[in-house]
């Protein structure tokens, strides 16, 4: 299993390349899973605004949709589990809520960590506790 | 006086955690003869009322029930293996298109800065 945050997910949801050969599931945290639905949900006139199309009056918006259908095809564990060893790691290593959370949620699931964007203290902690990590370029 | 050892208590923690998990049943990678070798047969019950919607849709695709048949048992299974072809099949290729666009130019990786920000998740030096 792979723990993939939401910059891959945008990737491939994007043009749905395959993350992992084969048929690696795949898995991500609540808190990048947020991070997806509020970049591309949000109106924040920004660049994201200003590729995207506007919603049509009366119609849900893809992306609503896109993050909807994560639920169903990506393993993500409850926070109400992970939030005690996530405060033990956050205190440890200095993590913030996404990095604590994806550091607890890798090594519960047994999955390697695979992300878009490197989180250097992430990294790091990932490497003390024996879990893989990459950055796919 | 140093910090007390976190380990036992993350270790049992984990270890409930992982006692409760449910995920689904792995998928055993196909390890027979290559493909072009001579088909299998696969029989199956079904409802008359699906013999018959399986019969007319392949009849106005204008394939036989072996090619209909096969070509969605194929796309069914591609979804079951790759979760991004299940989630990109409900998207519309527009809305796709426009993803790709925002995470290459930057503008997605931005937006979710945005997002660190307002929430206070930067990681701090």
């Amino acid at each position: 299993m792979i723990l993939v945050d939401d910059h891959l997910l945008a990737v491939h949801l994007g043009d749905s390349r395959a993350v992992a050969p084969g048929s690696v599931p795949l898995a991500t945290t609540c808190s990048w899973w947020w991070r997806l639905a509020a970049a591309l949900g949000g109106d924040r006139g920004g660049a994201l605004s200003r590729i995207m199309d506007p919603l049509e009056p009366g119609t849900e918006p893809t992306s609503t949709l896109a993050v909807e259908r994560v639920r169903d095809e990506v393993t993500v564990l409850d926070l109400r589990d992970l939030i005690p060893n996530m405060a033990r790691v956050a205190a440890r290593y200095r993590l913030n809520l996404l990095a604590a959370e994806a550091l607890v949620a890798a090594d519960a699931l047994g999955a390697d960590i695979v992300v878009g964007q490197d989180t250097p203290r992430l990294r790091e902690a990932a490497r003390v506790r024996g879990i893989t990590y990459l950055v796919e370029a | 006086m140093s910090d007390p050892d976190p380990w036992p208590d993350y270790d049992r923690e984990l270890q409930r955690i992982r006692d409760r998990l449910d995920l689904p049943a792995p998928l055993e990678a196909y390890d027979g003869p290559p493909e072009g070798e001579d088909p299998v047969q696969l029989s199956v019950r079904m409802s008359p009322r699906l013999r018959h919607d399986i019969t007319e849709v392949a009849r106005r695709r204008r394939q036989s029930i072996t090619s209909f048949v096969t070509e969605a048992l194929e796309d069914a299974v591609r979804r079951e293996q790759d979760p991004f072809a299940a989630i990109a099949a409900s998207m519309t290729a527009r809305f796709r298109s426009q993803l790709a666009r925002a995470v290459e130019s930057g503008a997605y990786a931005e937006a979710a800065a945005e997002v660190d920000a307002s929430e206070g998740w930067s990681e701090s030096p």
